[in-house]
Formats: structure tokens, C-alpha cells, sequence
């Protein structure tokens, strides 16, 4: 073997056996933005059990000759394609999610004060405005409706019906959807603050009334079965999570709900994480949509919690018992963080002003009001 | 003025994730999806003849299921259909959004030199307000409405028929040679449709958790009734407890002489409101909005207290 030949070798494997030599800038951009979502998850603790494995699928994802997105070449999908394939293709994974928060969910404060879910219905209103707004803006009805829904500040909802209209967007949905979901505390006040007076934020409800655990382990049954007989294409989301709320309430299998609780919501969240990652690949990602679905994932939410405030303004005019407004902003779904922002405002108009617990009730309600909403646009291409 | 500036300090202090990752974007923007322009379809349709009718199945781009479109002709014979582009079709008076199951090709042979046939376009994927619309490019406006007859039939399914004279203006051919081409497509205003279709889903997401809202309601009010029931025979036995009938507390009759299965409970239970009652004798009520008490155990004390009176005011006379 000459020299030359060794040479030519030495050539052929950096080109066709290594990354070095295919590493172009919009990569390194890539792996820049992946640095970037993994320090703030690492340091400022945004969303971290999310954005961790988001952050750390776009960091690997994007190397060149990586074998993890793609196919074999006897057609089998690579690591990542599988997760991505069995877990958001096949929708798996987003229900699966949806039976751990089910389990992880105490209806308690909504049971105990229905009138709540009008109010998580009210918080949609930026769902239906910016789809509207996204249609102009030159996205196709299915683009609209996935991006619309990240108002609903609902990751696996987002996920769920991305990933059935719109799967070219899934990682920009996910992304705007569990960013903003941390950024609550910030978004939020302004806009709560804007919305109502202090004599309004001072408003104090009246205590919840106890709710018994019979009533708790009926009402995933009668809500389940309400809505699936009104939205069926809900059923999947609605029907997992009224399922692992079931497990939680009735008791008797503790081990079940629990395990949904932690280790399957642990597994799932990884996978999740990790395969919404990997569809950011530079060739897909780094184009204006990205950019214009951060946009109108903001004024969404915006919007949301707008409509929020907006509902329990009005329901007080008709009311005898007023609602502190703070409580609407809680209507968009990012449980708990919203429930938690609408009580530290409550606190400081008024110190003795304990909103939590009337917080968690539209809570919820936005968290059955956005799989309603991601139920009709289902429904709507039907 | 105050809150503008609160909104504007948070934005800044926020950096939020979408200017940052908007910037980077912009920095290495390139165009994925150049265009928002895409086919009226997910897939081309696929037509079947079924002896004189010819049979379309296509995904629009506003469905995620499959819709047929069943083609037929009188005074003539459906000599086949294709779909076009819509770019090849193109005009600016036009909106490709409108023509949501696209533009198709129809032709028909075998009709009476100068004469007419009718043209029939059936789905349940039309609504009784869907138009078509036919292009002619040697007409000065190329695309235009034309009269159709819109008859409804069960299960939703719409027939459009279409009167088209032989080298007529909806004839592409522009000659009455005995053969008719029309190129052109059932019409639905697509502002219309979205706004329509958004207002009643956005009532109807008000609608669902209304029901649901008066389900619980309802369920709550029975649950109530019939916890308080429960509680009743749990209270009543209080008034057995030696040396302390409660005064004006009468009814139910005394259930002393059957012990009960939870007679422990009971006993910490009234001796818990023995303690309570002869407590709040001796102190005002205001006692329990004390400034000093945290607003949790305020809250606690005023769940007792509300718990107690709930239980007291449910027992009949």
C-alpha cells in the first residue's frame, strides 16, 4: 500500500465515517439553541423535567451521520425514529401522560365549586382568536389549529394534536408550549394586574365546601362519560386521564396509581422529551415558522389568560357570591404554576387573601377545557 | 402608566425563550418551508369509473379523513375527470382556500352538437351553500359562479347539477363540437367556514362544561344530602351523652340504648363540641377573626365551625 493510498483512506473515512468534515453552521446553530434550552433548564429551572431531554434530543440529533432519526437500511427506525414512531406517531405516549396526571390530580377544589369550569372554558378564547390570526399569517387549517392550541398552556394536549394535524411542527409546538407554560410567573401578573382593580383583587371567597371521597371516585365516571358522549374525539385524552384519576380516588389500587404516577410518568417524560427533541433538526427547524409560532404561541397565551379574567369579571355580574378575578388567569391549563401565580397576586392586595385552593378549581377546568378544544379541532377535520 | 411599565420591566427581565431562540433563527434563517402554498390535497384523488359515474376519493387539506365525490352527466356520456393544479388555474379574483376539494377537469362526449347536458357533483362533504365555480380563460373575467342546483339528500350528501351549454361560456373547449369540458370546482367561502365553524366550537367547548358544570352541581347537591344524612344518626346520638341534652336540639329519636359500632368516635366527638361549646360561651365569636391567628388556622377554625353548623341545621325538627 502506498503512501498516496493510505492517504486516500485516511480521506475517504473522515468524509464518509465522521461528522467533522459534514459539520455545517446551521448544526452549530442547532447545538447552540440546544445549549441554550438546557441552561435554562439546568440553571434558571424553567420547566427542567421537560427541557432537559428536549434540549439534550436537539443537542444529539443535530450531528451529522448520527443514526437516530432516521432508517436503517432495512427500513427499521433508528433509536430516536422508534420512540418518535411507537410513542408520538402512533399518539401513545401524549394519553399515557394524561393517565399520569389523572393520577396525580385531586378534583377536589372544582368539584367543590363547579361553577369554575365555565371560567376553563373562557380561558379557550385565545385558542380560537389566534387560530384565526395563524390562518392569516399563511398557515395551512391543520398548521392553525396545532399552533392555536398552545394557548391551552397544555404540553401533552399540544403534543397530541400536533402531532396528529401537523407533525412537521411538533417541535416548535412543544417547545412555545412548555416554554411559556414556565414563564407564567412572568407573563401573567402584568396582565392580571391590568385586568382588575385592587377592590377586585381583595375579594375573598367563601370557603370550599368538603368533598367526600365517594363524590371524588364518581366524578371521573360522570365527566368522562359527559364529555366523551359530547366531544368522542376527546376520548383518548379524557379517557386516560378520568382513568388514572379512578386509580387515584378509589383506592384499592394504590400500586397502579402510583406506578402512574412516577416510574411511567418518569419513562414517558423521558421519551417524550427526547424524540420532541430530536424533530428539531436543523434542515427542519431553522426557517421563519419556528419564529411566527413563538409569536403567536405568546399573543395565545396572552389572549387566554385575557379571557380567563374576562369570564369571572362577567360571571360576577350575575353572581351573589362574587369570585376574585385573579382566580380566570388560572383557566389556562400549566398546572400548578398558574393556580400558585393567581394566589402570590391575590396575596399582595390583601395579605389574609388564600387563593390557591379557589385557583386550582379553573385549574383543572382549563386542563378539561383545552383537550375540549383540541377535541373540536379534531373533531372539525373529521 | 404604572402597569405598562410593569409589563414592560417583565418582557425585559423575562428575555423570553422565543426572542432568543426568534434571534438565533433569524441568524442562520433559512427557508424550510419556503412557501405556506400547498395543494388542496394531503394525496392526489383517485378516481373509479362505476359504470356511468366516476368516483373521486381524496384527503383535502381541510380534512384528515378521506371524502368521495361522485361524478355523473345526463343528455351525455361522463367521458372522464381528472384534477388540475390549481396554479395552472391560478387568477388573482380567486382563492385557493375556496376550493377546498380542488379543481377538477370534467368531460362529456356524446351531447347534441349546441346542445346541453347537465353535470352532477355529489358528497357529504358539500353544505347546501357550496357554489361551483367554473374558469373559462377565454371569457374577460376567467372564473365565475355558475347557476347549479344544490339538492340535498339524507345523511348530510349534497348533489350539485350543473347546466353547461355545448361551446357555451362554461365550455373550456370553447367549441359546439357535441363535446363539453369544464374545468372548475365546488366553492365554499373559506373566512366563512373558519369563522363559522370557530364560533360554534368555541360556544361549544362553553356548552360541554356547562353540562358538565350542572352534572356536578346536581351530583354535588345529592351528595350532600345524603352525607348530611349520614351525619344525622351520628348527631342525634350526642344527645345520650349523660348530664348534657342538648336544649332545643330534638328529633330524632335517642338511639341509646344500641351501641353503636364507632361509639368511640362519638364520645371524642361530643366531647370535642363540649369543649368547643363551653369555649365559645366564654369567648366572643369575633375570638375566632383574631388578627394574631394565621389565615390558614383562621381557616381551619371557621371549617369546624361551618362543618358543625351544617350538621346541626341539616337535623329535623
Amino acid at each position: 500500500m502506498t503512501w498516496d493510498q493510505v492517504l486516500e483512506l485516511i480521506k475517504s473515512i473522515m468524509i464518509t465515517q465522521t461528522g467533522i468534515p459534514n459539520l455545517a453552521f446551521k448544526e452549530v446553530l442547532m447545538i447552540a439553541i440546544a445549549f441554550l434550552f438546557l441552561y435554562l433548564a439546568v440553571v434558571k429551572e424553567y420547566e427542567p423535567l421537560l427541557l432537559v431531554p428536549i434540549g439534550f434530543g436537539i443537542f444529539l440529533v443535530n450531528f451529522p451521520l448520527v443514526p437516530l432519526m432516521g432508517f436503517s437500511e432495512h427500513g427499521n427506525p433508528e433509536l430516536i425514529r422508534a420512540f418518535y414512531k411507537y410513542g408520538v406517531e402512533w399518539e401513545i405516549i401524549p394519553p399515557m401522560i394524561f393517565l399520569g396526571l389523572g393520577a396525580m390530580t385531586d378534583f377536589g377544589p372544582m368539584i367543590a365549586n363547579p361553577k369554575t369550569l365555565i371560567v376553563g372554558a373562557g380561558a379557550q378564547l385565545g385558542v380560537f382568536i389566534t387560530y384565526l390570526g395563524t390562518l392569516f399569517m399563511g398557515f395551512t387549517l391543520k398548521e392553525a389549529a396545532s399552533v392555536a392550541i398552545i394557548g391551552g398552556a397544555d404540553g401533552p394536549t399540544t403534543i397530541y394534536l400536533t402531532a396528529k394535524l401537523a407533525p412537521q411542527l411538533l417541535g416548535a409546538n412543544a417547545l412555545a408550549a412548555y416554554s411559556y407554560m414556565a414563564m407564567v410567573p412572568l407573563i401573567q401578573p402584568p396582565i392580571m394586574r391590568m385586568m382588575t382593580t385592587p377592590e377586585e383583587r381583595k375579594i375573598k371567597m367563601r370557603q370550599l365546601r368538603p368533598v367526600s371521597t365517594r363524590e371524588k371516585i364518581l366524578f371521573p365516571l360522570i365527566a368522562c362519560g359527559l364529555i366523551v358522549l359530547l366531544i368522542p374525539a376527546v376520548a383518548p385524552l379524557m379517557g386516560m386521564f378520568m382513568f388514572g384519576n379512578f386509580m387515584r380516588e378509589c383506592g384499592v389500587v394504590k400500586r397502579l396509581s402510583e406506578t402512574a404516577q412516577n416510574s411511567m410518568m418518569n419513562i414517558i417524560t423521558i421519551l417524550l422529551g427526547i424524540s420532541v427533541g430530536a424533530t428539531m433538526q436543523a434542515d427542519v427547524f431553522l426557517s421563519w415558522k419556528p419564529l411566527m409560532i413563538f409569536s403567536l404561541g405568546l399573543f395565545d397565551f396572552v389572549v387566554c389568560s385575557f379571557g380567563g379574567l374576562l369570564t369571572v369579571k362577567l360571571m360576577n355580574r350575575f353572581l351573589k357570591k362574587k369570585m376574585n378575578p385573579l382566580i380566570g388567569s388560572a383557566g389556562v391549563s400549566a398546572v400548578p404554576m398558574a393556580a400558585r401565580v393567581a394566589q402570590s397576586e391575590g396575596l399582595k392586595a390583601d395579605p389574609d387573601n388564600w387563593l390557591i385552593m379557589h385557583a386550582m378549581g379553573p385549574n383543572l377546568a382549563g386542563v378539561i377545557g383545552s383537550a375540549a378544544a383540541a377535541g373540536m379541532f379534531i373533531a372539525m377535520f373529521n | 402608566m404604572r402597569i405598562y411599565r410593569a409589563i414592560f420591566r417583565s418582557w425585559l427581565a423575562a428575555r423570553s425563550v422565543g426572542a432568543i431562540v426568534a434571534g438565533l433563527m433569524l441568524l442562520g434563517g433559512q427557508a424550510g418551508w419556503a412557501s405556506s402554498a400547498s395543494p388542496a390535497f394531503d394525496d392526489a384523488p383517485v378516481f373509479t369509473r362505476q359504470k356511468e359515474k366516476i368516483e373521486a376519493s381524496l384527503i383535502p387539506r381541510a380534512k384528515s379523513t378521506s371524502v368521495r365525490i361522485a361524478f355523473g352527466a345526463t343528455n351525455g356520456t361522463l367521458a372522464d375527470v381528472t384534477a388540475t393544479p390549481f396554479e395552472e388555474v391560478a387568477r388573482p379574483a380567486v382563492d385557493e382556500k375556496d376550493f377546498k376539494s380542488g379543481v377538477f377537469v370534467i368531460r362529456v362526449a356524446d351531447v347534441a352538437v349546441g346542445g346541453t347536458a347537465k353535470i352532477s357533483v355529489t358528497s357529504d362533504f358539500f353544505s347546501a351553500s357550496t357554489e361551483y365555480w367554473v374558469f373559462n380563460d377565454q371569457q374577460a373575467v376567467p372564473w365565475s359562479r355558475v347557476d347549479i342546483e344544490n339538492k340535498a339528500h339524507g345523511n348530510l350528501v349534497q348533489e350539485l347539477i350543473l347546466t353547461v351549454a355545448d361551446g357555451g361560456p362554461s365550455d373550456a373547449d370553447h367549441a359546439a363540437d357535441g363535446q363539453i369540458t369544464v374545468v372548475g370546482g365546488p366553492w365554499d367561502s373559506f373566512w366563512g367556514y373558519a369563522l363559522g365553524t370557530l364560533f360554534i366550537r368555541f360556544f361549544g367547548i362553553f356548552l360541554v362544561l356547562s353540562v358538565l358544570m350542572a352534572g356536578m352541581m346536581v351530583s354535588g347537591k345529592i351528595f350532600e344530602t345524603v352525607e348530611a344524612r349520614k351525619n344525622r344518626p351520628a348527631c342525634a346520638s350526642l344527645r345520650v351523652v349523660p348530664g348534657r341534652p342538648d336544649e332545643g336540639e330534638t328529633g330524632t329519636p335517642s338511639t341509646g340504648d344500641t351501641p353503636t359500632p364507632a361509639a368511640e368516635k362519638i364520645a371524642a366527638i361530643s366531647l370535642a363540641l363540649h369543649l368547643h361549646a363551653t369555649r365559645l360561651r366564654a369567648q366572643a365569636v369575633t375570638r375566632l377573626d383574631a388578627p394574631a391567628a394565621a389565615a390558614w388556622i383562621q381557616q381551619g377554625r371557621q371549617r369546624a365551625m361551618g362543618a358543625r353548623c351544617v350538621s346541626i341545621k341539616n337535623r329535623k325538627p
